[in-house]
């Protein structure tokens, strides 16, 4: 508990710088909100001048970022133009849908990359691996919002086995009670997994286009890691000592090779973090990117402050899961430091 | 597999290629197809057989004789923009690419050179860039910029000046206190000269490798912003800007105005990581396998 204590501790200064240059960026973006959300187009200069007063926007620099820091101590995020709700309210509503898809993505990336990996390591230079190869290479070019649009195709207009790709439920459904708001979770809490499996359906699709970006480099992870450890003197002692293939993976060779693959997970799930824009956008999606990328377009300030700030926030936090994973793997490693 | 040995120290451009070429059927084939693409990206609009914005009555047209690869919404012949559309990925990944080698490399060995209290603030913004996840970064930047191919090209060199800041960074601190460079100081070298005679010519090799991993991701990128709506905006022939335009046909069927400008942008991602897996090799060979 002190370790994680400690190291949250020294994230703070990359969080802090993360708020500054956000803070920065933010107010850099061309278009001035004041006239933007005047109430009309003909709005005088009288109003505009309200308007911006009622945003914060006629004081200083400083005194606006002052302002914002101190909101953000106190868990506010701003309000968000577009919406006119509190940034906070719209995550609270929007975060859960972004990440069920993250997580299922996730588990369809590593699902897919980690046996495929092993494999094409048994495997050294056999057709197999050849094959784990030409996957890696080809998911690696492959940007996830074209795979998506190609699994449209096959599976939703060709095969119809796909259901429609908008949004999170078929549109006769009605939503579950929010509890989670994990459309899964929360139907299943109200006792209805056939709608629980339709919304399940809905995310197969989204989810496998974000899955792409993760399988090429875990898989090249996996192979490269798994033929060291196989190649080491410890899995030839074992083997000498007539173990089982099963035993040697699994108590030696495995958790040997995962040092390396969990390092790159962090890699892989800031990409996917970041590809979630793309896909949201792609099957309408109600989640935090299609939001960000809507506040964006649209000179809201607040939202796009908070989005960038909420992603970098869970980047940290994953690294530093990974870092204490890895540390129970492999007691080499020091957490402290 | 070529021995260490028999890769010349200082390559002239042409043994590079033939010594590429020579790495196995798959970089060669790579190569061919960058070589297409940059002749592509020279005279595509000279031996394009439609202008690449002209309409026709004849939309959504399947594949056929007189449009290899169909035609769009508003009857624009695909193979057309595909062909035209690679000057600009191709530019643009270029450009930005060799903005951020150039402006990071230069400042991390200037950094790393000074050392000292500038350094170290330098390092830690730096710190603070990597904080952000690349794709983010990229839509925000473009955002303040305003809605241009400029802004595409700024933004993706910004957010990998990091990468190379780093690479060269570390490279010239660690070198600074060897005997060669300070005799290079005793005889009365200047900084900068110390810095880009004696010192960066030792971090060009692990920048090269950098750079030519770095040119696949900087055409996704391209075409990721593009599709979300930032940089390249339509009718511009671009190929995420055409993978946006179509995405909506995919539900009714009409994939070929999707799956072509896809394909090429999905091609040229894959021959420019095979490329940069092959340099990877020459210039270290421990890393193969």
């Amino acid at each position: 508990m002190k370790v994680v204590a400690f190291r949250l501790l020294g994230a703070l200064p990359i969080l802090l710088g993360v708020v500054v240059v956000t803070f920065a960026l933010v107010r850099a973006l061309p278009g001035d909100p004041a006239i933007y959300y005047a109430s009309s187009p003909s709005a005088g200069p009288d109003e505009i001048r309200a308007v911006r007063q009622q945003l914060g926007l006629d004081r200083g620099w400083l005194e606006q970022f002052l302002i914002y820091l101190h909101a953000l101590a106190h868990g506010q995020l701003g309000q968000s133009l577009l919406t006119g709700q509190p940034v906070l309210e719209d995550f609270r509503r929007l975060l859960p849908a972004t990440i069920e898809l993250a997580a299922l993505g996730f588990a369809m990336g590593v699902g897919v990359a980690l046996p495929l990996g092993v494999l094409a390591a048994f495997h050294r230079g056999g057709a197999l691996d050849q094959a784990c190869r030409a996957v890696s290479s080809t998911t690696a070019a492959m940007p996830g919002f074209f795979f998506g649009l190609l699994l449209i195709y096959l599976l939703y207009y060709l095969a119809g086995i796909a259901p429609e790709p908008i949004g999170r439920l078929p549109g006769s459904d009605i939503p579950p009670t929010r509890v989670t708001g994990l459309m899964t979770v929360d139907a299943l809490i109200e006792g209805d997994p056939g709608l629980a499996w339709r919304a399940f359906c809905k995310m197969l699709l989204p989810a496998a286009s974000m899955a792409i970006f993760a399988v090429a480099p875990l898989l090249r992870m996996m192979r490269g890691a798994m033929i060291d450890a196989l190649d080491s003197d410890y899995v030839m002692t074992a083997r000498a000592f007539g173990l089982t293939r099963a035993r040697i993976l699994i108590s030696y060779a495995l958790p040997n090779a995962m040092l390396p693959v969990l390092a790159t997970m962090g890699m892989v799930l800031s990409t996917m973090l970041g590809a979630n824009v793309m896909i949201e956008k792609l099957f309408a999606w109600p989640g935090i990117g299609a939001y960000a990328i809507n506040a964006l377009l649209g000179v809201d300030y607040a939202p796009v402050q908070a989005f960038v700030l909420i992603v970098a926030v869970m980047f940290v936090i994953l690294t530093l899961v990974i870092d204490l994973l890895t540390a129970a793997i492999d007691p080499r490693v020091d957490v402290n430091g | 597999m070529t021995s260490p040995a028999s890769i010349p120290a200082a390559p002239a451009r042409i043994p590079v290629l033939a010594v590429l070429a020579r790495q196995g059927r798959g970089t060669a084939f790579a190569l061919a197809v960058v070589v297409l693409l940059l002749v592509l990206a020279a005279i595509g609009p000279w031996i394009a057989p439609y202008p690449p914005l002209a309409t026709s009555p004849l939309v959504l047209a399947p594949p056929s004789l007189a449009h290899p690869f169909g035609t769009d919404h508003v009857g624009r012949d695909i193979f057309s923009r595909v062909i035209v559309a690679t000057r600009l990925d191709i530019a643009i990944a270029v450009s930005a690419v060799a903005l951020a080698a150039a402006a990071g490399t230069a400042l991390g060995a200037v950094s790393g050179y000074a050392g000292g209290l500038g350094d170290r603030v330098l390092s830690r913004l730096i710190d603070v860039m990597m904080a952000f996840l690349l794709f983010i970064a990229a839509m925000a930047l473009v955002a303040v910029f305003g809605n241009s191919v400029k802004s595409v090209v700024l933004a993706t060199a910004i957010i990998n000046v990091p990468f190379y800041f780093r690479l060269a960074r570390a490279e010239v601190a660690a070198r600074r206190g060897i005997g060669y460079v300070e005799a290079a100081v005793i005889n009365g070298a200047a900084p900068l000269s110390v810095i880009f005679v004696f010192l960066l010519p030792n971090c060009l090799p692990p920048v090269i490798v950098q750079i030519s991993l770095n040119l696949g991701w900087a055409v996704l990128n391209t075409s990721g912003l593009a599709f979300i709506g930032l940089g390249v905006a339509p009718p511009t022939p671009e190929w995420g800007v055409m993978i946006q335009e179509g995405a909506g046909l995919m539900l009714s069927g009409e994939w070929w105005v999707v799956t072509f400008p896809g394909l090429a942008l999905v091609l040229s991602v894959f021959c420019f990581s095979v490329i940069g897996d092959a340099v990877r090799d020459l210039v270290d060979p421990r890393r193969r396998r």
